[in-house]
């Protein structure tokens, strides 16, 4: 194995497929935790400006999966320390039930409506439910995939993942919310 | 031929369109690529890194100089041999109170003149205890 750093291009190309590999992962994650999707790019874009930090200081980084995964968990953390800072009294997602200029049709309504419900209720429920919840629907992930990258085993996944569900729905239905509009 | 209709949608199916429709639409549509993010982005960032960095250096800047105006000002105005300030009336401000203490404290005071006044109100008022009072010691 050469000792050679490898050129500023090499070290591009190889970002790039990390990025294109593992970018909606990092940005499924810090949404987990967040339930707001403009805080997940920022803290997506944050995770990867370090590693391309650390890729240009000439770090070798063993699974940059893993490191991307918990260096996004550390970060969407240290937000929580700044988000009252920045959004005063108010959470981010208090913005989400503000009026738009324009009215929208009925249909856009129920649905906007039906989502704040389901947001809440997945904002009342643990961070492990949130993340595999997410990375099941958002990233259509399967229970391999899954086990994979919490680093558990398939039938756990399984379990969590029913569990999870099961109380999502008790919580939309104690709600109110009754199918899809 | 006979024509199969399907199950009706089952309480779990529907969940599952509600969160796939949910996150689909919390998604970026389309997905940034590295390049816009990293022109648009870290700009804004670092600005505001800057500006946070610069008004948290000016705060602390104005707390030390508080604290040091206030350690320089407070031990001059609570000097023993300073001389309280007169009043715009011409009276001493802390003549009153010191006069209204005179007239209460002093005269018990001076009655045993070889024991400090609270020590002697403290020897009058604390009775000797006995044995029998204190049953936990025994």
């Amino acid at each position: 194995m050469s000792a050679k750093p490898p050129p500023a291009d090499a070290k591009r190309a190889d970002f790039e497929v990390l990025y294109e590999r593992h970018s909606r992962e990092v940005w499924a994650m810090a949404y987990a935790r967040w339930m707001n999707a403009d805080t997940a790019l920022d803290i997506m874009q944050e995770t990867f400006l370090r590693l391309w930090k650390q890729l240009e200081d000439g770090e070798s980084i063993r699974n940059p999966r893993a490191w991307l995964l918990r260096v996004a968990r550390n970060l969407a953390e240290d937000h929580a320390k700044s988000a009252f800072r920045r959004n005063g009294t108010h959470p981010p997602q208090t913005m989400n039930g503000v009026p738009a200029h324009q009215p929208l049709p009925l249909e856009s309504l129920e649905r906007e409506e039906t989502f704040a419900r389901l947001r809440e209720a997945m904002e009342q429920m643990p961070k492990a439910d949130r993340e595999i919840l997410t990375l099941r629907y958002a990233l259509d992930y399967d229970t391999g995939e899954i086990a994979e990258i919490l680093s558990i085993n398939a039938a756990a996944v399984h379990m969590r993942l029913s569990r999870a569900r099961q109380r999502l729905a008790e919580r939309l239905k104690a709600q109110g919310v009754g199918q899809l509009p | 031929m006979s024509v199969v209709e399907p199950p009706p949608p089952q309480r779990g199916d529907e969940l599952d369109d509600l969160l796939r429709a949910f996150f689909r639409s919390q998604l970026p549509q389309p997905w940034p690529r590295w390049q816009d993010r990293r022109d648009a982005g870290p700009l804004v960032h670092r600005i505001g890194k800057g500006r946070d960095l610069m008004r948290s250096r000016w705060t602390l800047a104005a707390s030390v100089a508080l604290l040091l105006f206030g350690s320089w000002l407070l031990p001059s105005r609570f000097t023993p041999d300073a001389k309280p300030e007169h009043g715009p009336n011409g009276l001493m401000i802390t003549d009153k109170p010191r006069d209204m203490l005179k007239g209460h404290k002093k005269p018990k005071f001076d009655e045993d003149k070889n024991k400090p006044g609270l020590a002697a109100e403290e020897d009058e008022q604390a009775p000797e205890l006995e044995e029998s009072d204190m049953p936990m010691l025994r």
